[in-house]
């Protein structure tokens, strides 16, 4: 049977291109949601409820934050390292092209 | 159209219905969940037509071609059966998953600030909540929108077409 793939995925896990294709989509519905959380006044459990909830996912936000950037970081100095090992393996080269020549001069 | 001397076993014999009820206690309008007695049939026409599309030549025995026409939707039947078993299965498993998601812990844990008195407007809660952003109420209205957002996007269905089963 020819069927694609259906899986349940959630926030954490999309790429970020379905992420940011969602996010448009979606814009709306955050509007509104937005809305009805300003209008809210909490009791215990809705503070509860909202708090554990918010503050989870702000924590796993920041880490993921971090990360992504550490990941950013990581893949610039990477760029660097390689860069300067392309320069630094020309320069060789040139060098010992240099120093044949001198000595077939010679 | 008298074909139940020729009936085959219902196609739902021997398995239990997407529900996991006994079938003689479930009322369901969706012909898909019932057995094949109980699923539309197709005309004399429509199954005329379908035996005459068939036909490669014109020698070949009308008898056989309306019984391969026949045994044809019999088998297109089986596999819808089989499809809307998958998507209800995909549904109760995704309602799993955002029954379990809502089910959160209601009590306040203590390294969650707690607010001297109950009822607290969303400004109270921000300032309980996010008090480094203090005074930034754009950067908490996008942290509060962002979060929105997760939430909506916590269970997602997602259909990977390059990777057919």
């Amino acid at each position: 049977m020819v069927r694609p793939k259906l899986s349940i995925l959630n926030y954490w896990e999309m790429d970020r291109d379905v992420l940011e294709e969602l996010r448009h989509k979606m814009k709306d519905n955050v509007t509104r949601r937005f809305e009805e959380y300003r209008k809210t006044v909490f009791d215990a459990e809705a503070y509860a409820r909202f708090a554990v909830s918010f503050l989870e996912w702000r924590r796993r936000f920041i880490a993921a934050k971090k990360a992504s950037a550490a990941r950013t970081r990581w893949a610039k100095e990477e760029e660097k390292r390689q860069a300067a090992a392309t320069a630094a393996a020309k320069a060789h080269a040139a060098s010992q092209k240099r120093n044949k020549k001198s000595l077939g001069d010679g | 159209m008298k074909t139940n001397d020729a009936m085959p076993a219902p196609l739902t014999a021997g398995v239990p219905n997407p529900a996991g009820a006994p079938s003689s206690l479930v009322i369901c309008g969706d012909y898909r969940e019932h057995d094949f007695e109980h699923w539309p049939r197709p005309s004399e026409l429509d199954l005329a037509r379908l035996a005459a599309q068939l036909a490669r030549s014109e020698n070949i025995d009308p008898k056989q071609l309306v019984a391969v026409a026949w045994e044809l939707y019999r088998e297109s039947c089986h596999r819808l059966q089989i499809d809307h078993r998958e998507v209800t299965a995909y549904h109760a498993q995704m309602d799993r998953v955002e029954t379990e998601l809502d089910d959160a812990a209601v009590v306040l844990p203590q390294w969650v600030p707690a607010p001297k008195k109950y009822p607290v407007t969303h400004q109270q809660v921000e300032r309980l909540l996010l008090p480094q952003q203090k005074g930034r109420t754009a950067e908490r209205a996008g942290l509060i929108r962002e979060y929105f957002f997760a939430q909506l996007t916590r269970a997602v269905w997602w259909c990977d077409r390059n990777s057919a089963s």
